[in-house]
């Protein structure tokens, strides 16, 4: 009865401050004005993860208006969540599509074309959309990494291109994530598609021949599995921005990076953003693109969120330039050839690895 | 007092499964509907390693169960607080550990790892009851001249049933619904229906398929707890329970031997996987980055009071809602009471893609909860309402009938009854839920992770952040904010025993 | 005054009070007399609202207690095990009937105290329930029904667990205490021993049905049938 005394009142209490937190947090913008106060982009966490207090600061000095940013599972579970509540949106801008998810999200017609202003700075090759319904905001390559430690003490080269991958003295030494489930997995697996053509599937063959590793996601293949880490395996599927991250984040503090990038295979993932149909406030949500491309946002792009900016009048850090190549001619596929393809292919890869 | 919690379980559970579902099974093209006979595989699997890991651990928990119910020794409250700490860590993290011990990549891993995360059900649920049977009873039926064994099987076990099943039910549905441990631990050949429901959702955007698959899982779902509710009904007897104090003693002779071995045995082997993270993160200065402030993450411990703070509300709003049920189904017999605890225990066994989904079509109306903040203290109080009823039903059965009747014959209304002489007596009871709740939602599992959610940053968000970009600075605090998590844990935990058990005086 | 009117209760196929008639007057003590099964506590719990009545009705001063429940009948009710609140002291059960009728503290803390002393166990007010003796129980539960000072009394079985010897001496106490404070009250027993030291008249049941009603002596000379000649010898 005591703790009754304590914990019901209390109770009581709780529910009515998270009630009262329920209408504080009850930012959707009502009314047809022009000016909200708020405008939210849906993302994956990632993108989530790297928005900090200062990203937006500039733009809400700017227009009067703060950006909120949702994360919502990967990629795929961001533009899921777009279609989904298409009729009635939860945010005003999607931003972190790929071009592997970009053909779904196109299909159910939930952009609004924007023509940014900003525009004729993209690399050209990243605009792949003619009636500007996505914009591309950063690109990223999806490269090859090896652990530079364990080559060393093998006295082994590390691995040039994908055909060494299948040679006999690189048995057991790579790690790939599943396609079906990983953004960075099923890169890999489009640069080898696109490199081989219809031979490759004898090349996976060829890899699990060799005794690939497989991880089901990014976090186990790169932490768990690869040597640097304390794994078997010293070559993993990552990003070209990844041995920058390993010098920004060393402890203690390193002057070159620990891991190397295989330049050969590398596929490029542009991120898109759109503002979604049923928005209320399409010239705000437009003027929110305007910002993420100009060379404010830019610039922090390689370092919050470990890729590269679209704008090419942007400068890339030292710790990037020294510690990374941005692949010259990484392989990106037509979404349209992946939105047909994709079931086809990992149904294939599955049985491929599963033999 | 069913209003409570049928309008919470309808609006945030059936509501948005019904939609969600109908969305998905409207869309079926009868002729291009192709079902792999893989998910008749897939659904054999999920069935037969969800019983197999059920029984495995209670199996495995039982010696600990036995020692820290039936005896007072030092460390005894320390061993049943930690047990719960698996309970929150985040598969990826527990991967890293078994990776580290070569246990990955085999059915056995899973099952192992399932063990491993739920020890603490049987422990705390059946070890709840376990330490209020009443030491005479099974004393008397020594005295009969049963054998030890004989009076544990004869005796002690049939005393048990409503907890043991109460245990079973949830380690059944946890397993059942297994995600992350069978893709991590089990190695990318072997999928539970979750897993499925996953990729045809998510990666292949196939809702139909989905759909029918989720309904698949509910079918299951529902199937085994409409048996387990009613064994639990007819196994529920009115008994005389008896305080903690006067029920556990001080092993003597070679009980201490038993002791012993049950409880080192049991947490050295579950200490393993955590330990292994401690190491990893001590070698790499991971506690010392806690507090350096990250440029873009900022500093990973102040995700701290973010995370205690939704577990708190998380908490009261479990144990509220769940009280009011416990309260409607422990007046037992009818059958709606029955549907009615099987409708709120189907969230714990409803795929994490499917109420996330469900969420985002349904629940713009009357006010839009999607994606604020107030819907994750909401969701991980769905998952957690079933913690609560479970340990305050039996409880709430046993107490005997002729108790309520005095009091009312006293003067005392229904809702004075409830209020004066049930709620007091689940109200310990409540608390060993609330403690499941709490942690339910300091770990963040299920429906959660696929809710669209503002940027507040939880603590088991903060380590999937941390995870999320490569450098050994970001792993290491990754696995310390883990490991801090764990400890927090611990110590919520043993917070609340010990005020459950200061309260046992007046008992 | 309570009075019993053509009473059926049935659990399903069982008939458990079948008609039953019986009525106690104000200050009276009336013992229902049986074997086990009869059909006295079920007779007890539909006079105390506790169990639904399939025919006839029960009427206290002449008003049907159809629609009163249980919680405003203001009968008290010893049941038999004694059913004390297992999570409160002596002190709070006993005065749990005067918190319900939302009395003011200090008088729930001197009736307490005086219903204690009455029965004995006024040194017990603090301590918990649960390690009480069998005959330390019963004196908690008969001060717990009488300290709200019910309009009437019942008790099932209210000796039931306790030893011989000890039942003696209770059986006197409680009826001085019950006569010196003119509580009506109805006992179940199916000791007539008990039944004939507490009660002015006694009612016997058998199989549901109330045979015969009278004072002892009236049942021994002058008994309805053999039946009952030989339950009270």
């Amino acid at each position: 009865m005591r703790i009754g005394r304590i914990i019901y009142p209390l109770a009581l209490v709780l529910v009515l401050a998270a009630c009262n937190g329920d209408d504080a947090s009850e930012t959707t913008p009502n009314g047809g004005s022009d000016a909200p106060d708020t405008l939210t982009i849906l993302s994956h966490d990632s993108f989530a993860g790297g928005v900090s207090e200062g990203t937006f600061t500039a733009f809400t000095e700017e227009t009067g208006i703060t950006v909120e940013a949702i994360g919502a599972g990967d990629a795929g579970g961001a533009v899921n969540q777009a279609i989904l509540t298409a009729d009635n949106p939860i945010a005003d801008v999607l931003f972190g599509i790929d071009n592997t998810f970009l053909s779904r999200a196109l299909e159910e017609d939930i952009f609004v074309p924007y023509e940014s202003e900003f525009l004729d700075v993209i690399d050209p090759r990243l605009l792949v959309d003619d009636q500007n319904r996505v914009t591309p905001i950063d690109y990223g390559d999806v490269c090859l990494n090896y652990d530079i430690a364990w080559f060393e003490e093998n006295e082994l080269e590390p691995p040039q291109t994908l055909n060494d991958l299948v040679q006999p003295e690189y048995d057991g030494l790579l790690v790939v994530e599943d396609p079906a489930r990983s953004s960075p997995g099923l890169a890999f697996l489009l640069a080898t598609i696109d490199h081989y053509g219809s031979e490759w599937q004898g090349y996976w063959e060829s890899l699990v021949a060799n005794n690939v590793g497989i991880a089901p996601d990014w976090e186990t293949a790169y932490y768990t599995d690869f040597s640097h880490y304390g794994g078997d395996y010293p070559i993993v599927v990552s990003y070209a921005s990844s041995p920058p991250a390993e010098v920004i984040f060393a402890d203690p503090p390193v002057e070159t990076a620990p891991t190397g990038v295989v330049t050969d295979g590398c596929y490029r993932q542009i991120e898109f953003a759109g503002i979604l149909e049923g928005t209320e406030y399409p010239e705000a949500a437009g003027q929110l693109i305007d910002f993420m491309l100009s060379p404010e946002l830019q610039e922090t792009i390689p370092t919050s969120w470990f890729v590269f900016p679209a704008n090419t009048e942007v400068e890339l850090p030292e710790v990037f330039t020294e510690n990374t190549v941005i692949p010259e001619d990484p392989v990106s596929m037509d979404y349209e050839e992946i939105a047909e393809n994709r079931e086809t292919w990992l149904d294939q890869w599955r049985q491929l690895v599963e033999s | 007092m069913a209003i409570v919690p049928a309008v919470f379980v309808g609006y945030l559970f059936v509501y948005p499964l019904i939609r969600i579902l109908w969305l998905g099974i409207s869309q079926i093209e009868l002729d291009e509907l192709l079902i792999e006979s893989r998910l008749l595989g897939v659904a054999w699997f999920t069935l037969w390693q969800a019983i197999a890991s059920t029984v495995l651990t209670l199996l495995l928990a039982a010696p600990l169960t036995w020692a820290v119910s039936r005896f007072e020794f030092t460390g005894r409250r320390l061993a049943q607080a930690v047990v719960i700490v698996p309970f929150v860590l985040p598969t990826v993290v527990v991967g890293t550990a078994f990776a580290a011990l070569d246990w990955r990549g085999s059915v056995w891993a899973i099952l192992a790892a399932h063990v491993f995360y739920n020890v603490a059900v049987v422990v705390r649920t059946v070890g709840g009851l376990w330490a209020r049977i009443d030491r005479r009873v099974e004393e008397a039926a020594a005295m009969l001249g049963a054998s030890p064994w004989t009076v544990f099987r004869q005796v002690t076990l049939p005393l048990l049933r409503p907890a043991i099943f109460a245990a079973a039910s949830i380690v059944f549905l946890f397993t059942f619904t297994s995600f992350g441990v069978i893709l991590i631990l089990g190695g990318f050949q072997y999928a539970t229906i979750e897993v499925e429901i996953y990729r045809q959702a998510v990666t292949l955007f196939d809702l139909p398929v989905a759909a029918i698959l989720a309904v698949v899982q509910l079918a299951g779902v529902t199937g085994a707890l409409a048996y387990y509710a009613r064994r639990q009904e007819r196994s529920a007897s009115p008994l005389v329970l008896a305080s903690e104090a006067s029920t556990r003693r001080r092993p003597r002779g070679r009980q201490w031997v038993a002791v012993g071995a049950s409880v080192i045995g049991t947490i050295t082997l579950m200490a393993i996987p955590p330990g292994v993270l401690v190491a990893r993160a001590l070698a790499n200065g991971g506690f010392r980055r806690l507090v350096v402030d990250e440029p873009v993450l900022g500093r990973p411990i102040d995700a701290v009071p973010t995370s205690l703070w939704f577990a708190l509300v998380a908490t009261v709003i479990a144990v509220f809602v769940g009280l009011c049920a416990a309260y409607v189904i422990s007046r037992r017999g009818t059958r709606v009471s029955r549907w009615f605890d099987v409708v709120l225990m189907l969230p714990l066994g409803t795929s994490a893609v499917t109420i996330g989904f469900g969420f985002l079509i349904a629940l713009d109306r009357p006010i839009d909860l999607r994606a604020t903040m107030a819907l994750v203290p909401l969701a991980h109080a769905l998952v957690a309402v079933p913690f609560v009823v479970r340990t305050t039903v039996p409880l709430m059965r046993s107490i005997n009938p002729r108790v309520r009747e005095a009091a009312a014959m006293l003067g005392a209304s229904p809702a004075r009854v409830f209020r004066y002489i049930e709620l007091p007596i689940v109200t310990r009871a409540a608390l060993v839920g609330a403690g499941f709740a709490f942690v339910v939602s300091l770990g963040e599992f299920g429906a959660t992770s696929f809710i669209a959610r503002p940027n507040t940053v939880t603590i088991p968000v903060m380590i999937f952040r941390l995870l999320g970009r490569p450098g050994v600075g970001n792993f290491a605090a990754a696995l310390a904010l883990a490991t801090l998590l764990g400890v927090l844990t611990a110590l919520v935990i043993l917070v609340m025993d010990r005020f459950r058990s200061t309260d046992l005086g007046t008992f | 005054m309570l009075t019993v009117e053509n009473v059926t209760v049935r659990f399903g196929d069982t008939v458990a009070v079948d008609h039953a008639d019986l009525t106690v007057a104000d200050g009276e003590r009336v013992a229902v007399l049986g074997p086990s099964g009869s059909g006295k506590s079920t007779l007890l719990r539909a006079v105390g609202g506790l169990e639904k009545l399939e025919t006839g009705r029960i009427l206290w001063d002449g008003n049907d207690l159809a629609g009163v429940p249980p919680h405003r009948r203001r009968f008290g009710f010893m049941f038999q095990g004694y059913a004390l609140f297992p999570h409160m002291t002596v002190a709070q059960n006993v005065g749990f009937g005067l918190k319900m009728d939302d009395r003011p503290q200090e008088e729930i803390e001197r009736r307490t105290a005086e219903v204690l002393d009455w029965v004995g166990m006024a040194e017990f007010a603090q301590r918990s329930v649960e390690n009480l003796s069998g005959g330390e129980q019963q004196r908690v539960a008969l001060a717990r029904t009488l300290a709200p000072k019910p309009r009437l009394l019942m008790l099932d079985e209210p000796l039931g667990a306790l030893d011989r010897a000890l039942r003696e001496r209770l059986i006197v106490e409680m009826t001085d205490l019950l006569e010196r404070a003119g509580t009506t009250a109805l006992y179940v027993t199916h000791d007539h021993g008990e039944a004939e030291h507490f009660a002015d008249r006694i009612a016997i049941m058998r199989a549901g049905r109330i045979v015969q009603v009278g004072p002892m002596k009236e049942l021994r000379s002058n008994p309805a049938d053999d039946w009952v000649a030989e339950f009270i010898s």
